[in-house]
């Protein structure tokens, strides 16, 4: 019971380490690493679906789906930039006015015309207006038309009594 | 060099092209039955590797098992490893070395005394027993101050499955380099040891 019977001897201390080194795993180690496995390889399988499925068929590169998000953020910064500054009316001094089109009437037969082209459905017919009398009638050739517009047509025009 | 007999670890040209899908899924499979095979012949080693080092029965627990996570992200890689159990020691030496490393605020000394009180010591009375235990923990607390290098080799030499020229593969360095550590390791280890037995 002496402590010289367990002093410090050569190799003492690596006994010491040995014996640490050998202890015995607990029970069901491996079974448990097992699970762990297993379970970890599910999640990857249903972790990487998603991925595959919807991201890659819509774009089916990082690259392109950069290049997407770029040309979203670009549209979205020239939209705001139409809003913040938008254009003055009217023409600005030594600018070049373009003439303003003017509708070219659609052809007589069918077929197609510009898109400016006016159009009537060939049903309509136009309406005849008669032109304007270029003089103005004196009043005696006013009263002699109004005297004998009835005899003319035969038709009763003034209910006398 | 022990190779399992697995499908994993022999020569590509066995295995199936990878664009059909009859041969994705027979790989896998058979990945995955190299990877368990694994498990079975090596997980025993793993803890006991991870447990010199940590001293926490659920932490070595852990170390092994992220240790197979590891193995799993690398399966494509299966084929090249041609020493499996040289090649699982690093991994869980690796992971061992980064779990010690985010705790290192946490105190040893519990750990210590408490891992001395757990080593085998049949056949001796309870005194003794109680003497050996402290002798123990003498000698773990002397193998915590040394430096961090000679530590390893020292702790990594206590493993009679391990020779030094597969110590220096686990370590990434020289058989020489370990056999010299390995020397100083011993004379330090004995100083600190007769330090503390002339302190008493």
């Amino acid at each position: 019971m002496s402590e010289e019977r367990y002093s410090v001897q050569d190799g003492e201390a690596e006994e010491t380490l040995r014996l640490v080194a050998q202890t015995p795993p607990p029970d069901g180690l491996e079974s448990r690493v097992h699970f762990r496995l297993n379970r970890e390889m599910r999640n990857g399988e249903m972790r990487a679906l998603p991925q595959r499925g919807i991201w890659g068929l819509w774009l089916p590169a990082h690259k392109l789906q950069f290049a997407g998000a770029a040309v979203l953020v670009l549209a979205m910064a020239a939209s705001l930039w139409t809003v913040r500054h938008p254009k003055t009316a009217g023409p600005q001094a030594g600018s070049r006015s373009s003439p303003v089109a003017q509708p070219v009437p659609a052809p007589p037969g069918a077929g197609f015309g510009t898109a400016g082209a006016e159009r009537h459905p060939a049903s309509l017919t136009p309406i005849q207006v008669p032109p304007v009398p270029k003089k103005k009638p004196s009043a005696k050739r006013a009263v002699k038309a109004h005297s004998s517009t009835p005899t003319q047509s035969g038709a009763v025009t003034s209910a006398k009594p | 060099m022990e190779i399992p007999a697995t499908s994993a670890m022999e020569p590509k040209e066995r295995s199936y092209g990878p664009g059909t899908d009859e041969g994705d899924a027979r790989s896998a499979h058979e990945v995955e039955a190299a990877i368990s095979a694994l498990v079975d012949e090596y997980a025993g080693t793993l803890y006991r590797v991870a447990y010199s080092v940590l001293r926490n029965t659920a932490d070595a627990e852990d170390a092994v098992q992220e240790a197979y996570l590891r193995v799993l992200r690398h399966r494509d890689s299966l084929d090249e490893i041609r020493d499996p159990r040289v090649w699982l020691v690093r991994i869980v030496w690796n992971v061992v070395l980064d779990r010690k490393r985010r705790a290192k605020t946490r105190p040893e000394t519990d750990d210590i005394a408490d891992l001395a009180r757990m080593l085998p010591a049949s056949g001796l009375t309870a005194e003794e027993r109680a003497v050996s235990a402290q002798r123990h923990e003498q000698v773990l607390r002397a193998v915590q101050q040394l430096p961090e290098k000679e530590q390893r080799v020292l702790i990594l030499s206590a493993f009679e499955e391990l020779s030094s020229v597969e110590i220096a593969q686990v370590l990434g360095t020289t058989e020489s380099t370990v056999r010299s550590r390995l020397f100083r390791a011993r004379n330090l280890l004995s100083t600190l040891l007769s330090h503390s037995r002339s302190l008493r």
